[in-house]
């Protein structure tokens, strides 16, 4: 093998941002659409659950792509915009074979199963911060069944008398594993003990075992360094570069 | 009749999936975990189609598959056949296991497997009866006595389901049955080691000592730290293999 130096930290971020980049140009392709399903609401019309199933094949073509890292996408609409229907999904998951299937989870807030997504975290944060999210790495138990990562975009509205309406998210799902084959190539060269963590301190993936993927680290207060603000902060020997605009960031721990 | 139980799951009929693929992992497995021992004559393609419920063309490719991976070697003729190989030309084969699983992945099933021999060595020291300590010592020995990489995974192997049988649980020895096939290659290589093997033999002692004295606390908190210090060991040669591999590949 050619011998190489070692990557530079901005190198690291560089190919994080390209690889998350990928995954939110899929999910804004599906916000292009759901924004003009989603139309009417803006014009003072009711809405359906069946107005927004047409998003079902722009969903069913993205989770088509062969070596997508996709297993799962949709839209996931707010509370109170449809006439039909409270609580609303049109998301659909890659099974075994690769093909898609939709998700039919239980959204009868009557019912003792009720999933009600209105308080997860993939939902809630660009509801609040009007803003783009990377939920994970976590075990989601309800649609892929893996270590997962789920990115979502916000969807807003303005209604003739209600105003500025939240009107859901769309979003895709990649698993973990995905982004740990493509980040330790370029994390093995690196000398020092390396992570990709999210703003709680979770690992993503890193070059050491002691790092486990999915493991809070101790070694550094992620979140006091995340609270600092954007750009690179420094404490106790550990370094941790946030990414621009998402909710990542690289650690350089001290060796 | 432990053995045999090994045995069966190895032959139990398959689900659906790649289904050549399945049969080679499956037949591989036993190998490697040495339920199918060097120079044993596999049955015939006919009975394994039957037993595996595939077609016989599934069979051949599967046992064209072992044969490029030196598992399995065929033999023409009057007493010919299909006989399993020594499992250390499989070697390379278990590497390519350590580089299909992501860091996650392999944490994972390190987890799930502590999760099942904790507890089987935590209910061990409340149940092995004489005989299954002697059988869990003897197990120490066949390990402190392998003098290569197929014999100290076997070895490996064979302690752990033999620890979940003197918990007395069925579900928890075919727990760990099922387990090895995965957990075997994956954690149990990267010890096939001299320094690691005669760590590994201090571990599966003080894990008899304390089932033998009843302690089950202790007895969980070693056969825990046992795992976990292959896991250290299997992420290693992993991030290894893995800061090797082409970041666009699958």
């Amino acid at each position: 093998m050619p011998t190489t130096s070692a990557p530079t930290v901005a190198e690291v971020a560089d190919r994080v941002v390209a690889l998350c980049e990928t995954t939110f140009a899929a999910v804004d392709g599906l916000r292009g659409v759901a924004d003009q399903l989603l139309l009417p609401f803006s014009q003072g019309a009711s809405l359906a659950a069946a107005d927004v199933a047409p998003i079902d094949g722009p969903v069913r073509q993205i989770l088509d792509v062969p070596r997508s890292p996709l297993v799962g996408a949709g839209l996931v609409v707010a509370p109170d915009v449809l006439v039909d229907a409270r609580h609303w999904m049109q998301w659909w998951t890659r099974d075994d074979d690769g093909q898609p299937q939709q998700l039919q989870p239980e959204l009868d807030a009557e019912e003792e199963s009720f999933w009600d997504y209105t308080v997860l975290p993939w939902f809630t944060v660009p509801r609040e911060t009007g803003h783009r999210h990377v939920t994970g790495p976590y075990v989601d138990w309800l649609c892929t069944q893996e270590y997962t990562l789920t990115f979502t975009v916000p969807v807003f509205g303005t209604h003739p008398e209600r105003g500025r309406c939240h009107l859901g998210v769309v979003g895709a799902d990649i698993v973990a594993s995905w982004l740990e084959r493509r980040l330790l190539p370029l994390l093995h060269r690196m000398d020092g003990p390396v992570a990709l963590v999210n703003a709680e301190g979770r690992v993503v993936v890193a070059n050491r075992p002691a790092l486990v993927t999915g493991a809070v680290l101790r070694q550094a207060d992620v979140p006091a360094l995340w609270r600092r603000g954007p750009g690179d902060a420094t404490s106790g020997g550990a370094t941790l570069h946030r990414l621009s605009d998402l909710p990542l960031g690289v650690l350089v721990l001290a060796s | 009749m432990r053995s045999d139980g090994g045995r069966a799951a190895v032959f139990a009929p398959l689900e659906s999936g790649r289904r050549a693929d399945a049969v080679v992992r499956r037949l591989a497995d036993g190998i490697a975990l040495g339920l199918l021992v060097p120079d044993e004559q596999l049955p015939s393609e006919t009975e394994l189609a039957d037993t595996f419920g595939v077609s016989p063309v599934t069979v051949r490719e599967a046992l064209t598959a072992l044969r490029e991976q030196g598992l399995v070697a065929t033999r023409r003729g009057r007493g010919g056949g299909s006989f399993v190989r020594d499992a250390r030309a499989g070697a390379s084969a278990l590497h390519e296991r350590l580089r299909a699983v992501s860091p996650s992945e392999l944490r994972d099933l390190a987890d799930h497997y502590v999760a099942v021999t904790g507890t089987a060595a935590l209910l061990a020291a409340a149940r092995a009866g004489e005989q299954d300590v002697a059988l869990l010592t003897a197990g120490v020995g066949e390990l402190e006595r392998a003098t290569d990489a197929g014999g100290r995974r076997r070895a490996e192997s064979r302690f752990h389901v033999e620890l979940a049988a003197a918990a007395q649980s069925p579900r928890l020895t075919r727990a760990e049955i099922a387990l090895q096939t995965e957990v075997g290659p994956l954690l149990w290589l990267p010890t096939a080691t001299p320094a690691a093997q005669a760590e590994q033999v201090r571990q599966h002692a003080a894990i008899v000592e304390a089932v033998a004295a009843g302690d089950g606390q202790r007895a969980r908190a070693h056969a825990v730290a046992h795992v976990y210090a292959a896991l250290a060991r299997a992420s290693v040669l992993q991030l290894g293999l893995l800061g090797e591999l082409d970041p666009d590949g699958d």
